[in-house]
């Protein structure tokens, strides 16, 4: 059953919402924010999966000094002592694989496994990540869905966003662009990730057209134990795409 | 009043399909569009008619800050004023405004506007301005950041200008070991400041707070929308326990007159349209990036605009009637800015003559009717009384933030 409540987090107050039992799962969202989706849902069979909101998002009149992945990652090292993880695994997708992968360069001791999907976080040449403040929500469907017409496409990417989510919407708008504005990426990330030493999935959406798949490389070039899975059928988000193929991949290397 | 003749500079010569084949004018807007031989011609063309202004006995001239973009030519409108310090005798000289929010080092504006004070004798008027969303992509700047460097920028101008240097300088996103600007601006205590804004509530009632002239945009909005923020601005400063001086309010309006109401409509019309649908186009991601206003603060835009922004100009009917501009003979753009006066209690006038791409000789004849014609009628509307000891238009010492 899914359970949502707001706990203080080194003195932030954070939203997270987990269902599932078993192993602990915690999923670092992207930046659409902090939303229940179907993936997530997929994975409760055989994990608690940990969805905590990232500093701002909800509320990105607290977003503070918060401006860069590091300053999440002490957010997260919070976390871990409010939530009493122990090894956890860490899933990032988007912006939050980015902050996940910094993690685990800096803290591998205090992770199970590591899965990375679409992340952003490097650099790499000829291959920057597409605008996503600078595209129109028309500009951005196809670059981020596989089928860019679907009502999937046009739930997750609006020409504008319905009423009630107009205010969380901008807010988390707000909050991605704090950390991910024009350049999603830290050029020293690559060579730190040598240190993350703990297995780790890169999962990659085929036709991410946001964050190109030589990213999915060159993580995986970086990481020291990393196997890459490219999803077909799926853009920026194959947790909303293809759900259950990205739930089975992730299950499989979790073992 | 008084009356600052304003100039976009805007680039006329887009191709004729512009509308047809581009999204914006701005950001990516390819600059193999610019000819630089036509701009040769373009740029000396408007310093003209800016030095025409000053000939013409106009209380200032204003020139503005854009980047990357077909829309206004002026990058630096520091070097615009510099043209215009040697070429002009009395005008003042508005930066309107610098954008203090792209540049990391400040102290930079606050030198390039103490030195044309002091080369122009003090004739220098301080616009400090956030910028368009757009320039946030252009100089990559990160939006959510854009009202903090603003505020911190201005209060590091504002001390570097008047108190004693060196001294230290440690803010969140500024920090300057030794801050110690020659030249000193030649106004005492700074150079009047005025502050644009399109109707936010925390710059509204910033600018209120520390008694500056509130400039009302978006310049091309319905009457009633700009008539509301004038009156925002006006309730803002009673809430801070004193009057708004007319001064303090500044409103920017595209003006053309012509010998008759129909002809000017006749002229004006054509060159309107290409501002309107080529230098206008724009992405809404590109003048809304995220933080360039607080949430709340824009969820406060958004519904005002649906009440009071068309989200397309189509007819002339429709901009006549709304009020966007103030088209037609002397007579007629005398009594409009009259009653706009009246109503809003405006007393700096900011006029934009040069619509799209309106030729020079039309700009020039409407310029020349408009001062001789309109501009002495304004002259006794909408006076302050002389403020004890305190310079016009703001230049009053800044009240600690």
């Amino acid at each position: 059953m899914m359970t949502e409540s707001v706990q203080d987090v080194g003195g932030r107050a954070t939203r997270i919402v987990r269902s599932g039992r078993g192993r602990p799962l915690l999923w670092l969202h992207d930046t659409t924010g902090n939303r229940w989706t179907q993936g997530h849902e997929a994975l409760v069979r055989r994990h608690e999966v940990i969805a905590p909101s990232l500093p701002g998002f909800d509320d990105s009149t607290t977003l503070g000094q918060i401006d860069r992945t590091e300053d999440v990652g002490f957010w997260l090292l919070d976390l871990w002592d409010a939530l009493g993880l122990e090894r956890p695994v860490l899933l990032g997708c988007g912006l939050g694989g980015w902050i996940a992968a910094d993690f685990a360069a800096r803290y591998p001791e205090r992770l199970g496994r590591l899965v990375l999907v679409d992340a952003y976080g490097l650099q790499v040449d000829g291959a920057l990540a597409a605008d996503e403040f600078a595209l129109t929500p028309p500009m951005l469907r196809p670059l981020v869905f596989a089928e860019p017409e679907a009502s999937l496409a046009r739930e997750w990417v609006p020409d504008a966003q319905p009423p009630e989510r107009v205010e969380s919407a901008l807010h988390a708008r707000v909050a991605a662009a704090r950390l991910a504005w024009q350049f999603p990426y830290c050029p020293k990330l690559r060579g730190r990730l040598a240190r993350a030493k703990v297995p780790a999935l890169i999962l990659w959406g085929a036709q991410d057209r946001l964050v190109p798949t030589a990213h999915a490389h060159a993580y995986a070039a970086s990481l020291p134990d990393a196997r890459v899975v490219v999803l077909p059928g799926a853009g920026h988000y194959p947790w909303l795409e293809t759900p259950d193929r990205f739930a089975d991949e992730v299950e499989r290397f979790l073992g | 009043m008084r009356v600052y003749m304003f100039h976009l500079m805007p680039w006329p010569h887009l191709p004729a399909d512009f509308a047809q084949t581009h999204d914006t004018a701005w950001v990516v807007c390819e600059n193999a569009l610019y000819d630089a031989e036509r701009g040769h011609e373009v740029y000396n063309r408007y310093l003209d008619e800016l030095e025409l202004a000053d000939q013409l006995g106009f209380d200032g001239v204003c020139v503005n800050e854009h980047h990357q973009n077909a829309y206004g030519l002026m990058p630096s409108p520091n070097i615009m004023a510099a043209c215009l310090a040697r070429r002009t005798t009395r005008a003042k000289l508005v930066i309107l405004g610098n954008v203090l929010t792209l540049y990391d080092h400040p102290l930079r504006v606050a030198e390039e506007i103490a030195m044309l004070d002091v080369i122009s004798g003090g004739r220098v008027v301080s616009g400090q301005v956030v910028g368009t969303g757009n320039e946030f992509f252009s100089y990559n700047v990160n939006p959510t950041y854009a009202r903090e460097r603003f505020y911190e920028a201005h209060e590091l101008i504002v001390k570097a200008w008047t108190e004693p240097g060196p001294f230290p300088w440690e803010g969140t996103h500024y920090r300057f070991r030794y801050v110690n600007v020659w030249p000193r601006p030649f106004q005492k205590p700074h150079p009047p400041i005025w502050i644009p804004g399109s109707g936010s509530r925390e710059t509204i009632d910033w600018v209120a707070k520390k008694r500056f002239t509130y400039m009302v945009l978006p310049t091309l909005a319905p009457y009633a929308l700009r008539a509301a923020t004038a009156e925002a601005f006006r309730a803002a400063c009673e809430r801070e326990g004193y009057t708004a001086r007319h001064e303090q309010i500044g409103w920017g309006i595209g003006v053309y007159v012509a010998e008759s109401d129909a002809r000017a409509v006749q002229e004006y019309e054509p060159h309107f349209w290409y501002y309107a649908k080529n230098l206008l186009r724009n992405r809404e991601t590109f003048n809304s990036p995220p933080g360039h206003s607080s949430v709340q603060s824009t969820l406060g835009v958004l519904a005002a605009r649906r009440k009071g922004r068309p989200g397309n100009f189509n007819s002339w009917e429709e901009i006549q009637k709304g009020g966007f501009v103030v088209v037609g003979s002397p007579a007629t753009v005398r009594d409009r800015l009259t009653e706009i006066a009246t109503h809003t209690g405006l007393g700096t006038l900011i006029p934009n003559f040069s619509v799209g791409n309106v030729p020079h000789h039309l700009t020039r004849k409407s310029v020349e009717l408009f001062a001789r014609e309109v501009m002495p009628h304004l002259r006794g509307v909408n006076v302050d009384p002389p403020a004890d000891g305190v310079a016009r238009a703001g230049a009053r010492a800044p009240v600690p933030a």
